[in-house]
Formats: C-alpha cells, sequence, structure tokens
C-alpha cells in the first residue's frame, strides 16, 4: 500500500541531535536531567523512538474478536486504530485521514464494516485502502477530483504488525526487526509465562495523568532500589524485597529491556530490616484477600516485572496480571494506560482473586499511590534543574546486568540509557 | 418507579446521610467513613467505561468494610503522597425504590482535590449507584458503586469518594 502520509519518515534517525549538549559520564552512570524537559529532545523522542524503529504495544487480540471490531490505541502522540481486518487479521492503520489529515475514528472501541472519516466522508476498508470518495466525479460534470486521482495511492498509514501470543504490537518502521529479535529470547522466555498463548480476556481499564516526564515512569520500573524503602505496603506483606530470591536480567542485544523476578518470603533477615526503615511487621490487614495467592503457574515466581523499550510494562504480581503502557503528553507530563487481564477459561473465584488484587495497583492503589505521587515530585525537582545530573550508580557504571543477577542494582536504569543515547545520538 | 413518591422521613434520612457523606470527605475524617457502610457491604470505584461494558475493574473494589478500614488505615500509615484536600460535593439525591429491606437511591458527584501548590482540580466528575439499609436505627451503605466520568485520572485517587 502506498504511504499517504510523506511527513512520516520511512527511514528513522536522521534527524538532527536536539540540542548539542554533550551526555555527562562516568560511563552509563549519570543522567542529565534536561533529558526530562528538553524540548528539542522529547521531539527527537518521538521521531527516532516512537515513530522509529521500535515496536510498540497497541492492545490484545481478544479487545477485537469479530471482523470489523476496532479499538484506538496511541504510540507516541499519534492515534492509531486496530482493527480486525477480513481472513482475520489484525491491522494497525494511523487514525488520521489521508485527505485532511481529520481523525476518522473517536471511539475507544467499536465495530463497522468500514471506516469512514466523519469530516468529507472517505471511506476505508478495514485494510485502510481508500474504497470511497463522494464527489470523484463531481456533479454533472462539474469540480471532481482529477483524472489521475488514484484512491490506491491514499489510503490510511499502514503500520507493521506482529501478533505474539495475543499481545498485538506495531511499528511506523516497515522493516523494524521482528518481534522477537526485537526483545530477545530471554525477555521472550519471561513474558511467555503470562501470555502463553492461553486465550485472555481483559477485566477492564484503568488511565492516570502524571505531571512528569514518561522516562521517570520507566526507570521507576526498573529500579528495584526505590521499591524495597518507598513500598511499606509491599515490604510488610513480602510481596517484594529487595533481599528476596529473585533475579535481575537484561536483554543481550540492547540492554534496554529488563526483568524481575522474585519468589515471596516473609522472612526478613535482620541485616536488611536494618536498611529498610519503612519495614512494619506487624501491620494486619482485616480483609486480607488482595494479598492471598494461589499457585498458578508451574514455576514459583511471585512476582514478575518486566519493561520494553521504550514504555511497556508487563506484569504478574501473583495473580495480578497487568500491562501498563505509556503515552507521553509533551515533555513535562505523561498518560499510564492499565489493561487489567486474566484468562479465558478463569473461574469466578479467579476472577475475584484477581479483581481484589487489582487493589495494589492503579490510581487508588495500596502500591502504585507512591509511585503516582513520586512521578510528580521527580517531575516538580527536575524541570527547572535542567543543568543537573542524576546518580544511576548502585551497583557499578557500566549497562552490564548484575553480577549473578541480585536485585540490588540500577544496572536496568543504565542499559536503558545507553539504548536510548545510541538511538538518540547521544 | 417513574413520579414514584417517597415519604418525607425517608427523603430527609437519605438526604442527611448524603450530606454526612459528603462533609466527611471534605474534613478529612477519614476514621468514620467506613461507618457509613454495614459490616457486609460492597464499595466500588470503577470508570464509566468499564461500567458500561460490564467490568467491574476500577481503582477501589471492596467487598467488606474491613477492607474499608485496612484502606484507611494504608492512607494514614503506609501510602506516600502529597499533603491534599478533596471538596466532594453532592447533588441530585433521588430514592429510586423503596423496599421493606431497604432503599437503592442515586446521586451525582464532583470531587476536587487541592494539593499543596494551592491549585484546586477536577478528581472525579461521576454518579453513585447505592443500596441503603436501616441498621440498628442508622442508614447505611450496604452497596455503594460509585461509577466516574473521569477516565483519566489526574495524578493519584488516595482519598475515598
Amino acid at each position: 500500500m502506498h504511504d499517504g502520509h510523506p511527513d512520516i519518515p520511512e527511514t528513522p534517525g536522521d534527524s538532527p541531535i536536539a540540542n548539542g549538549r554533550d551526555w555527562p559520564g562516568p560511563e552509563m552512570a549519570r543522567v542529565p536531567l534536561w533529558v526530562y524537559s528538553d524540548r528539542d529532545n522529547y521531539q527527537q523522542e518521538l521521531d527516532r523512538i516512537f515513530y522509529g524503529s521500535h515496536w510498540h504495544y497497541v492492545g490484545v487480540d481478544v479487545e477485537v474478536p469479530e471482523q470489523g471490531d476496532f479499538k484506538r490505541a496511541t504510540i507516541g502522540e499519534r492515534s492509531v486504530l486496530m482493527v480486525r481486518g477480513k481472513d482475520d487479521q489484525i491491522n494497525v492503520l494511523l487514525n488520521s485521514c489521508a485527505h485532511r489529515g481529520t481523525e476518522v475514528c473517536q471511539k475507544q472501541f467499536g465495530n463497522d464494516k468500514v471506516l469512514t472519516c466523519p469530516y468529507h466522508q472517505w471511506t476505508y476498508d478495514l485494510e485502510g485502502n481508500l474504497t470511497g470518495v463522494p464527489f470523484l466525479k463531481g456533479l454533472k460534470g462539474q469540480g471532481g477530483f482529477p483524472e489521475d486521482f488514484d484512491r490506491s495511492e491514499h489510503g490510511l498509514k499502514k503500520l507493521r504488525v506482529e501478533v505474539v501470543n495475543g499481545g498485538v504490537f506495531a511499528s511506523f518502521d516497515p522493516d523494524v526487526m521482528p518481534y522477537a529479535d526485537y526483545i530477545g529470547p530471554v525477555m521472550m522466555k519471561y513474558v511467555t509465562r503470562v501470555f502463553s498463548g492461553k486465550k485472555l480476556r481483559v477485566l477492564g481499564y484503568q488511565r492516570q495523568k502524571l505531571r512528569g516526564n514518561w522516562k521517570l515512569y520507566v526507570e521507576n520500573i526498573k529500579d528495584p532500589y526505590h521499591a524495597t524503602l518507598l513500598h511499606v505496603f509491599l515490604i510488610s506483606f513480602g510481596i517484594y524485597r529487595i533481599d528476596q530470591i529473585g533475579v535481575t536480567e537484561q536483554d543481550e542485544r540492547t540492554g534496554a529491556h529488563n526483568v524481575f523476578a522474585s519468589m515471596r518470603d516473609m522472612d526478613v533477615t535482620e541485616e536488611a530490616a536494618e536498611e529498610m526503615a519503612s519495614f512494619t511487621p506487624d501491620y494486619e490487614l482485616q480483609d486480607p484477600r488482595m494479598v492471598v495467592p494461589v499457585k498458578e503457574f508451574p514455576d514459583d515466581i511471585s512476582i514478575m516485572i518486566q519493561t520494553f523499550f521504550p514504555g511497556l510494562i508487563v506484569q504478574q504480581q501473583t495473580n495480578s496480571l497487568q500491562i501498563r503502557y505509556i503515552v507521553p503528553l509533551g515533555p513535562d507530563e505523561f498518560e499510564l494506560q492499565w489493561t487489567y487481564l486474566g484468562y479465558d477459561d478463569d473461574d469466578e473465584e479467579m476472577i475475584q482473586r484477581r479483581l481484589h488484587m487489582s487493589n495494589l495497583t492503579g490510581p487508588a492503589g495500596y502500591i502504585s499511590v507512591d509511585d503516582s505521587e513520586v512521578m510528580e515530585f521527580s517531575g516538580a525537582g527536575v524541570r527547572p534543574n535542567p543543568g543537573n545530573v542524576a546518580i544511576t550508580e548502585l551497583d557499578g557504571r557500566t549497562a552490564a546486568p548484575p553480577e549473578g543477577k541480585h536485585m540490588i542494582t540500577e544496572s536496568c536504569i543504565r542499559g536503558f540509557y545507553s539504548h536510548y543515547r545510541e538511538v538518540m545520538g547521544y | 418507579m417513574d413520579g414514584a413518591v417517597f415519604s418525607t422521613d425517608q427523603k430527609a434520612r437519605v438526604d442527611d446521610l448524603y450530606a454526612r457523606y459528603a462533609e466527611t470527605i471534605c474534613d478529612g475524617d477519614l476514621e468514620a467513613w467506613p461507618d457509613f457502610f454495614i459490616e457486609d457491604c460492597r464499595y466500588h470505584v470503577r470508570p464509566r467505561g468499564n461500567h458500561e461494558r460490564g467490568q467491574l475493574l476500577g481503582p477501589i473494589y471492596s467487598e467488606s468494610r474491613g477492607a474499608l478500614v485496612d484502606r484507611v488505615l494504608a492512607i494514614r500509615k503506609s501510602m506516600v503522597y502529597m499533603p491534599r484536600a478533596v471538596c466532594y460535593v453532592v447533588g441530585t439525591i433521588r430514592i429510586v425504590e423503596a423496599r421493606d429491606d431497604g432503599l437503592t437511591a442515586r446521586s451525582m458527584f464532583s470531587a476536587y482535590h487541592t494539593l499543596e501548590t494551592g491549585d484546586s482540580e477536577v478528581l472525579m466528575v461521576g454518579r453513585t449507584f447505592d443500596e441503603l439499609v436501616d441498621d440498628d436505627g442508622a442508614l447505611k451503605f450496604r452497596e455503594r458503586i460509585v461509577v466516574f466520568d473521569t477516565e483519566r485520572v489526574p495524578g493519584a485517587l488516595v482519598f475515598p469518594v
């Protein structure tokens, strides 16, 4: 299909470096605070990362089960449509009419035989091909489009799509590497624990708008250091603590995708307790349903949190399964979109368990409130101080994953920025 | 039950309950909040989209008064957040149905929060769908489903609505 949007570079990564500033060292152990607020840098992130040669999450296949079903999603700042087309294929189309750029579809979810732009009723099939143009031949021999106007050249921009065990991913770069190569075998091994190919079910969505740069949230998820200090609730119930048996792994190709996986353990060592001032061992719940898990997966991993460059997070928190996806809203704000999942064959008891556990996360989450708030504290702290630097030196200065795979590390943040600098040209 | 007439006494009791509930949120008197509910209660806060799709999930999913007490304890003891005030305005309270075992009622609300910065912003606007029962002479919530339109929540929802 022809590209009706010449403004989207087919070969990403050719825009100039945003601001000519140097990235401070030593090695990967510093992050200049201007990356969280600089507008030129942000624009370059959109071009090179969000609209470049990377994969982005748009949804799960069960959100569009029938032919003609569609869902709106966002990549960077661009609205896209995930559409179930003919032959059961899922297409991802830019939600911007080839005529005058208008958003074709406003509804979050829907079903239709064709996609019709409300403005001048240009009509596209479910594959994004332009099929209908009102007054194509004009009226009574007057007006109309030129003879050589070729509808086949004016479809909706079609993104590259891969469906991996129910997860739907898209990229603006038609030459992007296959998804499996993009995340690598180690990340694939972990993510297919949850996305095993078993049919999924969406339990619901949550959305938040947070006043901070989008990367601050990625870092938050790549940072087990804060989790054991900030989150009193988390550590007191043994849901996650830095001293638990667990692993940190990063993908071999970029170091920018990573996973933390740990086993729940109620015993806390004296040494760890002394370091964790917030540890409250006598915390008791009247209704403990949100922290009582059942064994669901073949292994003993009770919490697995995985981040994929640039802004996708997949989490299994005992029996709560969530996708978090980050949508940037300019350099100073982002939207966090949560999708809560279960499996199609869940019984009522399991659905109830997952719903109770959902209290831990989201805008009112026992754990997530802390992070939402800290994002805004971080945003407020970094915005007026672009000349300062952040220190990411816990467990070394390189992007290499920790020896022995332990979790007392900031290596995943360093891994993210090592890849980020490469992509951005810093 | 269009045009149903309920006794002035019933309506006055319901109005009083909703007014006291709103005042409790505005006063920040969290410890008093669970007492608006009976022990075996349901309190859900969920976005309108989920609600309309039949999805029960939302920011808060509580199925007992104990869970509300737990939330208050967490807000006081474990959650980290910027201090704030919440202004909860309730209006158009209506008794939908009166039965021997209780009342079905609904209301519209708007909630604003004011952070330490001093700016007030809309936290949520929405509706409540409620089941009320007489609990030893006091009218209480057996069920309160808060359905909010403001799907993109600004920041965190720290206090209940």
